[in-house]
């Protein structure tokens, strides 16, 4: 009985031991999995921790020091290291850096870098560069302790196939450093690798946008960064500084820029006051420009305003100048050319009203007939502005009936006879005879030739001719007006049919108002006819306009080419 | 040893030795050892295969893409070609077949 109950007790006993260890083995497996999923944990939260203040750090840059500086500062609380060291780009230049934990030496140091720079000519398969130590922060160095290093690993970091950085995390004791520990720092290293990549490819894809928008503006535009160094310039500011080259250097741009303007002062004023600064004129070459110097802000920085460069932007004003002056020019000659007529008015009717002594008959008519004539030449003044007024707002009409203009020309050149004879200059007048009659306005066209003789007179000296010719063309006429004045510049005739440009004569003292060229053009484009100027400066200026023969009656010596066949008649305009 | 054995292991050996100069030698040997039938050295001289060399090449660059996938596409471009040279033949696309085209005048 003792003997059963015995083997009982100690099968009870082992049963319960068992179940003890049983339960202590899963019991200790339990917190052995508590332990490694809290570790786990711990790793992928700071994994999430330094990802995010990476990328809060790096924004829109692609400065790989800055994710170098997070890295650096926060691995402490992820892994027990003694060194941390790091190469890096920085301007396009090798530069590296170090923390040092734990008291090492300069040998340990020297090992680390050689490392590093060894791992950079692998991965680029070049020869393993040389760099000075660079900045070193953290504890003093002890030379007479830690030679090398017990455990080390190096973290590349890799953007578009290029290696930007590498990492070199190192300690004191061998095996220092888990492989879960080093696994989390790749996996983050490989993460900012992705996320500067693809930053990288958005900012070139934005780059290339911003330098497609930049070259297609007609402004001059060339920024320079805050050591003066040219960052940008497109063609249009290449071209208005006449620099030829397709990249050109900050030296080239400088000794573009006219030395009468103060460029690097201005500039410098720019990124000191963070201000815009605007030139309203200056003149580089022959163009005058407005130019606008803006400090470019670093836009990742939120909290105070950093300028990283200026941008300088040339727009061209020669053309609202020369239309600004014309304009000016304009109201000068208006007043001037009604003033006279009302002066003459003026003291006409006073001595209408108030004469001097008694006035025959004849004085009073003749006073009279001077303020008609007089108020006659201002109507035609206002009329011509009128005309042009008509013509800017699209509202210019024309009256076409049937029409002699070998009349027309003949009786406006006898008008002109005179003046000519006084100036001495030989009028000489050259229609041809089969010009039939045709459908056109003979009062503006008599406007367009009475302004045509008057300008070729009024610009050709004493001894000279003006010669008005008509001829037959294919379905039109030409009329052409030659003189052997001074001859319209060049660079001026592209401005002749323009609103209020005048025409100085050279050597003649003539102005004209401006309006009249500009008058004849829209008159005969009115017609369906064309102008057209060939001018020397010295030789003369020959003006032609054509009208299209419409409803023509044969002339007495109707050449047959002249009627234009099948041509239907066009409407009043 | 046939020769895309000992071609193999000499190419890891190179891939090896060269990751042990660039991510250095613990964390180098650590992965490499940690694949089936690859017996490595201390100084990453790979002394033999065991088993699917396309596999274990494979298996291997898996490994290092883990590390750094740019790194991996950079220095180890000659094990690309023999991981896609031993790989298993991909099964035949089937030809795509044409659909008839549906009578337009049918309505």
């Amino acid at each position: 009985m003792l003997l059963i109950i015995s083997i009982i007790a100690i099968g009870a006993t082992i049963i319960f031991g068992t179940v003890a260890i049983l339960y202590s083995l899963r019991e200790e497996k339990a917190v052995k999995q508590l332990v490694e999923n809290e570790l786990a944990q711990k790793q992928r939260l700071f994994e999430i921790t330094m990802m995010k203040e990476i990328q809060d750090r790096i924004g829109y840059s692609l400065e790989i020091e800055k994710v170098v500086d997070v890295i650096i500062g926060s691995l402490e609380a992820l892994l027990q290291y003694s060194v941390i060291s790091a190469v890096f780009f920085r301007k396009e230049q090798l530069q590296i850096k170090t923390h040092v934990k734990e008291p090492v030496n300069r040998q340990y140091l020297d090992t680390i870098r050689q490392k590093l720079l060894q791992a950079y000519a692998t991965i680029e398969n070049v020869a393993a560069p040389t760099i000075p130590d660079g900045n070193i922060s953290g504890v003093a160095l002890d030379d007479l302790h830690h030679t090398v290093p017990g455990t080390w690993f190096q973290v590349p970091i890799i953007v578009n196939d290029r290696t930007v950085g590498i990492i070199s995390v190192s300690a004191i004791k061998p095996h220092g450093i888990t492989e879960a520990e080093m696994t989390t720092l790749y996996k983050i290293a490989s993460q900012t690798s992705d996320a500067l990549t693809r930053l990288e490819n958005i900012l070139t894809v934005e780059k290339g946008k911003l330098m497609a928008m930049i070259g297609s503006l007609a402004d001059g535009l060339f920024m320079l960064d805050v050591n003066g160094q040219l960052t940008v310039i497109n063609n249009a500011a290449k071209d208005f500084l006449g620099i030829p080259i397709d990249n050109p250097s900050t030296i080239d741009l400088l000794s573009a820029l006219p030395n009468t303007y103060d460029f690097s002062n201005k500039i410098q004023r720019a990124i000191n006051h963070k201000r815009v600064i605007e030139e309203k004129e200056v003149t580089i070459g022959e163009k005058i420009f407005q130019i606008f110097i803006t400090p470019v802000f670093d836009v990742s920085i939120t909290t105070e305003k950093k300028v990283i460069g200026v941008s300088v932007l040339l727009h061209d004003i020669t053309l609202e100048k020369s239309v600004a002056k014309m304009k000016e020019d304009f109201t000068n000659v208006m007043v001037h050319e009604l003033r006279s007529p009302l002066t003459a008015i003026r003291a006409s009717s006073e001595m209408l009203i108030a004469p001097p002594g008694p006035l025959t008959e004849e004085e009073i008519k003749k006073i009279i007939g001077m303020i008609a004539q007089q108020a006659r030449k201002m109507l035609d003044e206002v009329a011509l502005i009128l005309d042009a007024a008509k013509l800017e707002a699209g509202l210019f009409t024309i009256q076409k009936i049937p029409s002699d203009l070998k009349q027309l020309i003949n009786e406006r050149a006898q008008i002109f006879q005179a003046p000519a004879h006084e100036k001495f200059v030989n009028l000489i007048v050259d229609i041809d005879p089969s010009i039939p009659k045709f459908n056109f306005d003979p009062i503006h066209v008599g406007q367009v030739v009475n302004n045509l003789i008057s300008n070729s007179l009024k610009f050709t000296s004493s001894g000279g001719s003006v010669k008005v010719t008509a001829k037959p063309a294919i379905g039109s006429v030409v009329v052409s007006v030659a003189d052997t004045g001074a001859g319209i510049p060049k660079e001026k005739q592209h401005l002749l049919f323009t609103k209020f440009t005048q025409l100085s004569g050279a050597g003649t003292g003539s102005v004209g108002t401006g309006l009249g060229l500009y008058i004849v053009k829209g008159v005969v484009e009115a017609h369906g006819g064309t102008v057209s100027l060939e001018s020397e400066e010295g030789r003369g200026t020959t003006i032609s306009f054509s009208l299209p023969i419409e409803g023509a009656k044969p002339a007495v010596e109707q050449h047959p080419s002249l009627i234009p066949q099948n041509k239907q008649p066009k409407m009043v305009n | 040893m046939n020769a895309t054995v000992q071609e193999s292991q000499k190419l890891l050996t190179e891939a090896i030795q060269k990751q042990m100069l660039i991510l250095g030698p613990e964390i180098t040997l650590l992965k490499a050892r940690s694949i089936t039938g690859l017996n490595i050295s201390d100084d990453g001289t790979v002394t033999s295969i065991v088993g699917n060399v396309g596999e274990i090449i494979t298996h291997f660059l898996e490994q290092f893409r883990e590390l750094s996938s740019p790194l991996v596409k950079k220095t180890m471009q000659p094990l690309f070609n023999i991981a896609s040279a031993t790989a298993p033949a991909t099964i035949p696309v089937p030809a795509t077949i044409s659909q008839p085209i549906p009578n337009q005048n049918k309505v």
